[in-house]
């Protein structure tokens, strides 16, 4: 009995799969390879129906997804950036530096950090973060830096820059906790040894702790990455909805995958050919097979880091 | 050695001591050495500055957060607020709140048999020949990809197929169960860890005595491991809590209470925050304060619990 | 710990017993006389149903107050308004998940070709609403308004018009001129739209399709595929494409704190938004060469005067543009879209009567109610019309 109980996982995730395979079919079969390749989306509401090689579709329809995904790979980078030296620095903090009394209530209040709800990191985003960046720093940052390209632009308070250390607050409780938990793992005497030896904390740890945890270090980033690609709600929030855009600034709003979803499946449902519905179904597809691969990749190297770190090589 | 020829040796030792020129000076004494080393001593203070700073910043937010929706809240907590309805002229959060616990409570019904049946069978029958092992690791690999899969894509499917094919409308029933397969995995995996964590010894002693394998599971296995279970159920309903995107497109909205299954929406606490941002007509800021306070008491207690409870059951 | 859980769990339990039974509404008795098809009055009670609207988000502080007095009046009747865009009204009611679906936009016939399933919607107009076009340039005067005429709006917003102080806007703006000129460094125009399908956009869009190249290139809707870098080939792509906002009034939000944004949203925001947040409203050349203002008192009526009489029978016309000397060009009605036949004769009887609620000049269409957010009410052989397409809900 428990048996077929198992398969209920099976059933539901082979089954989401399958709806969105299906509604994306006329996408698929009817944009083929520009889907990816094109960045120029345009569902062409205002169009009529027409029929192209048996597919219903609007005249002047064209769906690219590039946008969505060198705005998505932006944003999850940028939070990587931000998330993985942080979050390093407080497990590093908390495993070689922090006496225990100190370590154990900051620890628990890291983990505190995972436990916020999505909206609620956005409600703030908006009302603290967004504030913060536009009167504060990114005019800062635009007088300053404004020769580099991406640091120039007109100011805009929903922006690449205020989703992107959302979504880092967001991952650096997972990158800090697992890393903290790899660290833990080195073998006593190896570290004692090495103190022994004279080297400082430092060094110990550079030396030591991280090369022996780096397996796992590595995968906790990972992990954090696929967190942030699906992340919709506190995205759509400080992320603005600019579609078309290529993030050329900082402070652009912008959509990834999950917030350009999230947003406009109604206005998708107007159109009367489906195409829009489709297309939104096959780009939702794509985010599925982008994060799966991303944690899988994540869970192998955690796994990984779990089982085999003895065999990193401790060099002094 | 004899004696005579190590007199000699320490001697020219005494003598190699005074001179100063074409020796290595010993290392307390070398000023290379000694500048190295102090060098090495302030990049390790430098070092413990960075990490302290980035404990900092890292705990910034999450004060910030927790200081701000606490007073706020605190500050818009009024016996109508929590006893009203959202409907118009003198709003207060009392549907959202049962909106919540409704939604909560028909995902945790129909995830907790499913995901503990099938976290006993991954843990105790999958034991056998190849195809059950095949089949559990399967079984295993899709929860971990339902785990890491955007909650809004579940969304999506649910509104396809629930909301509309099925013609639930927008209804608790389909929320419910979209919620259910979001905390499916977690449950799974929780309950097979803690099942599995139960001493081999206590398994074998039970099996000398004759049990059948599912007198061992009902009898010894299932009551050992139920803290841990419990566990895993109070730290998936922490995270069902706080989900608001697949809830958007299968639950809808709505000003009053509905204890119905179909065909009546409801409202929930995550709404009224999305929707105070998205359309800031519609509830005014302190509802939303309050509906964050809420969401952060009950997820953060939830979630606290959960944790310290895993770790317990990963350190056994 | 376990303990702590359960008496938790009571606790709820008994929380939602309490607040869901003492809360119950007076259930009124079935014997309700049903309102007769096409008549103005109201009935004395109705059977107890729950109604859902969802869509415009310019009609929904209306519905808001529409639904609040109606069931303070009728108090066994549950309404929910929820303001999540035109477009998903128009999906939703025509996928039955909510019974009135409310748009500035009337299904088209290329919908309904699409979906012969439209064909049972009725397309109600409720209210008349405008559409302003609000900008916050510094050094002008609250005052003054300034001028935009179609071709420099849809100049601005494929970005041929890059600054405030370009010659084609002071051109139209003598009085500014000086402010205008003055401007050093030039301030850059910064454009917004709707990114949700908004029934403000179809509008706007309408409006700037007055202009044949827009028309060509973009058309309107209640989504367009704003020019972004990518479309525009005749000059060089500053950053100043338009920029999308999210709801309305989040694009009056967005826009505000941004010196040299443009934007458009309805007349409903006005109090509310758009004067507390500093932006001001600019004057809109008619079809007759003049500039109106939406707030003008005559210029949304004298729109109304010049083209209601056209009103189909079905009631899908565009209002924008209307001839007339002081006619205000961006106007329309709202919708709200209904199905023909309801689920049972209740349902039809409750949604009868709280459209006609709405449309009544003494009821929701007092001036009390409308005045609040700028609406006009429908005007006389208007109302008879859509009195008339209420009448056919049914069973």
């Amino acid at each position: 009995m428990t048996l077929v109980v198992a398969a209920g996982s099976i059933l539901f995730i082979i089954s989401a799969v399958a709806v969105l395979l299906f509604t994306a079919y006329p996408s698929i079969v009817s944009n083929e390879l520009g889907f990816f390749t094109s960045a120029n989306w345009n569902p062409s509401l205002s169009g009529t129906v027409e029929t192209v090689n048996g597919v219903h579709r609007l005249t002047g329809s064209s769906f690219g997804i590039l946008v969505f995904i060198a705005d998505t790979i932006a944003s999850s980078g940028i939070a990587v950036l931000l998330a993985v030296p942080a979050g390093l620095g407080v497990a590093i903090f908390l495993t070689e530096i922090a006496p225990r009394r100190i370590s154990a209530p900051i620890s628990f209040m890291v983990e505190m950090l995972a436990g916020i709800p999505s909206v609620v990191y956005g409600f703030w985003g908006l009302l603290v973060l967004g504030p913060y960046l536009f009167y504060t720093v990114e005019p800062y940052l635009s007088q300053h830096l404004g020769f580099i390209p991406i640091f120039s632009g007109p100011i805009s308070s929903p922006g690449l820059l205020s989703a992107g250390i959302i979504l880092a607050i967001m991952i650096i409780p997972i990158v800090a906790s697992i890393s903290q938990d790899m660290m833990a793992r080195t073998p006593k005497e190896t570290r004692e040894g090495a103190k022994a030896l004279g080297l400082t904390r430092w060094e110990v740890t550079r030396k030591i702790v991280l090369p022996y945890a780096k397996t796992g270090i590595v995968g906790s980033i990972v992990l954090g990455l696929g967190r942030a690609l699906g992340e919709t709600m506190a995205v759509a929030m400080l992320a603005g909805s600019g579609v078309q855009i290529l993030p050329k600034s900082l402070y652009y709003p912008f959509s990834t995958i999950a917030s350009y979803m999230l947003l406009n499946l109604g206005a998708a449902v107007t159109d009367p050919s489906g195409m829009e519905l489709s297309a939104i179904m096959e780009l939702g597809l794509v985010l599925l097979a982008i994060t799966v691969t991303v944690n899988i990749v994540a869970r192998l190297l955690i796994k990984q880091g779990f089982a085999s770190s003895s065999e990193n090589a401790v060099r002094v | 050695m004899s004696e005579k020829q190590m007199q000699i040796e320490s001697e020219r030792d005494a003598e190699n001591h005074d001179r100063t020129e074409g020796t290595r000076p010993l290392p307390w004494n070398d000023s290379r050495v000694l500048f190295r080393y102090k060098l090495r001593r302030i990049v390790d203070k430098i070092v413990v500055a960075v990490t302290i700073i980035a404990v900092a910043i890292v705990l910034y937010p999450l004060l910030d957060i927790l200081f701000m929706f606490f007073y706020r809240g605190a500050l818009a907590i009024s016996l109508p607020r929590l006893t009203e309805l959202t409907s118009n002229l003198q709003p207060g959060l009392a549907n959202a709140i049962v909106g919540t616990l409704l939604l909560v409570s028909i995902s945790t019904l129909v995830a907790v048999p499913l995901g503990v049946l099938g976290g006993i069978y991954l843990a105790e029958f999958s034991e056998g020949g190849k195809w059950s092992r095949t089949y559990a690791s399967t079984v295993r690999f899709l929860s971990d990809v339902l785990s890491g899969m955007p909650s809004i894509l579940l969304g999506y499917v649910g509104f396809l197929i629930l909301v509309i094919d099925f013609g639930w409308g927008f209804s608790p029933m389909a929320g419910g169960l979209i919620l259910a397969i979001l905390m499916l995995p977690y449950v799974i995996k929780t309950t097979e860890l803690s099942i599995r964590k139960v001493p081999l010894k206590l398994r074998e002693a039970a099996t000398a005595l004759g049990a059948t394998r599912t007198q061992l599971v009902n009898r010894m296995s299932f009551p050992l491991a139920l803290p841990g279970i419990l566990t895993g159920i109070i730290l998936s309903i922490s995270i069902s809590v706080g989900e608001t995107a697949p809830l958007i497109f299968t639950v809808g909205n709505s000003d009053y209470y509905s204890l119905c299954l179909i065909h009546c929406s409801t409202n929930f606490l995550t709404n009224i925050i999305w929707y105070f941002v998205y359309s800031p007509n519609s509830y005014g800021p302190n509802l939303a304060y309050l509906s964050a306070f809420l969401l952060i008491s009950f997820a953060l207690v939830l979630n606290i619990t959960a944790r310290i409870g895993l770790r317990r059951l990963s350190k056994i | 710990m376990l303990a702590v859980y359960a008496i938790a769990l009571v606790i709820m339990g008994m929380y939602g017993y309490i607040v869901t039974t003492t809360a119950q509404p007076q259930y009124a008795s079935n014997n309700c006389i049903s309102v007769v098809p096409g008549s103005r009055s109201l009935p004395d009670c109705l059977p107890s149903i729950t109604l859902s609207e969802t869509g415009s988000a310019l009609m929904y502080p209306m519905f808001q107050l529409w639904a609040s007095h109606f069931t303070e009046k009728y108090p066994n009747i549950q309404i929910n308004t929820a303001n999540t865009g035109s477009g998903e009204g128009e999906s939703f009611v025509s996928k039955g998940l909510v019974q009135i679906g409310v748009s500035a936009a009337y299904f088209s016939d290329q919908q309904i070709l699409a979906n012969p399933n439209l064909q049972n919607f009725l397309n109600i107009p409720l209210a008349v609403t405008a559409t302003l076009v609000e900008y916050n340039v510094p050094n002008i005067p609250a005052t003054m308004h300034l001028n935009f005429t179609a071709k420099v709006l849809s100049d601005i917003y494929n970005t041929t018009i890059q600054y405030w102080n370009d010659k084609a806007i002071i051109a139209i703006n003598p009085g500014a001129a000086s402010i205008l000129g003055a401007e050093n460094p030039p301030v850059g125009i910064w454009p917004f739209y709707r990114s949700d399908a908004a029934a403000d956009t179809l509008l706007f869009t309408q409006y700037l399709s007055t202009v044949p190249d827009w028309n060509a290139s973009i058309g309107s809707g209640l989504t367009v595929h704003w020019p972004s870098c990518y479309s525009i080939e005749t000059h060089t792509c500053l950053s100043n494409i338009p920029q999308a906002a999210l709801g309305n009034p989040g694009i009056v939000i967005q826009a505000a704190p941004i010196v040299g944004s443009i934007s458009y949203v309805s007349v409903e925001a006005l109090d509310q938004w758009i004067l507390p947040l500093g932006l001001h409203a600019g004057r809109l050349q008619n079809q007759a060469g003049n500039f109106v203002n939406a707030t003008d008192g005559h210029s949304v009526q004298d729109t109304l005067n010049a083209l209601s009489g056209n009103t189909p029978p079905d009631e899908r016309i565009s209002l924008v543009n209307a001839p007339g000397t002081d006619s205000y060009p961006i106007v329309g009605y709202g919708y709200a879209l209904v199905n023909m036949q309801q689920l049972n004769p209740e349902f039809a009887n409750v949604i009868r009567t709280f459209l006609t609620y709405c449309i009544l000049p003494e009821d929701g269409s007092s001036p009390d109610y409308l005045n609040v957010y700028h609406f006009s009410p429908l005007p006389g052989p208007v109302l008879q019309l859509s009195l008339n397409q209420i009448a056919q809900i049914g069973p």
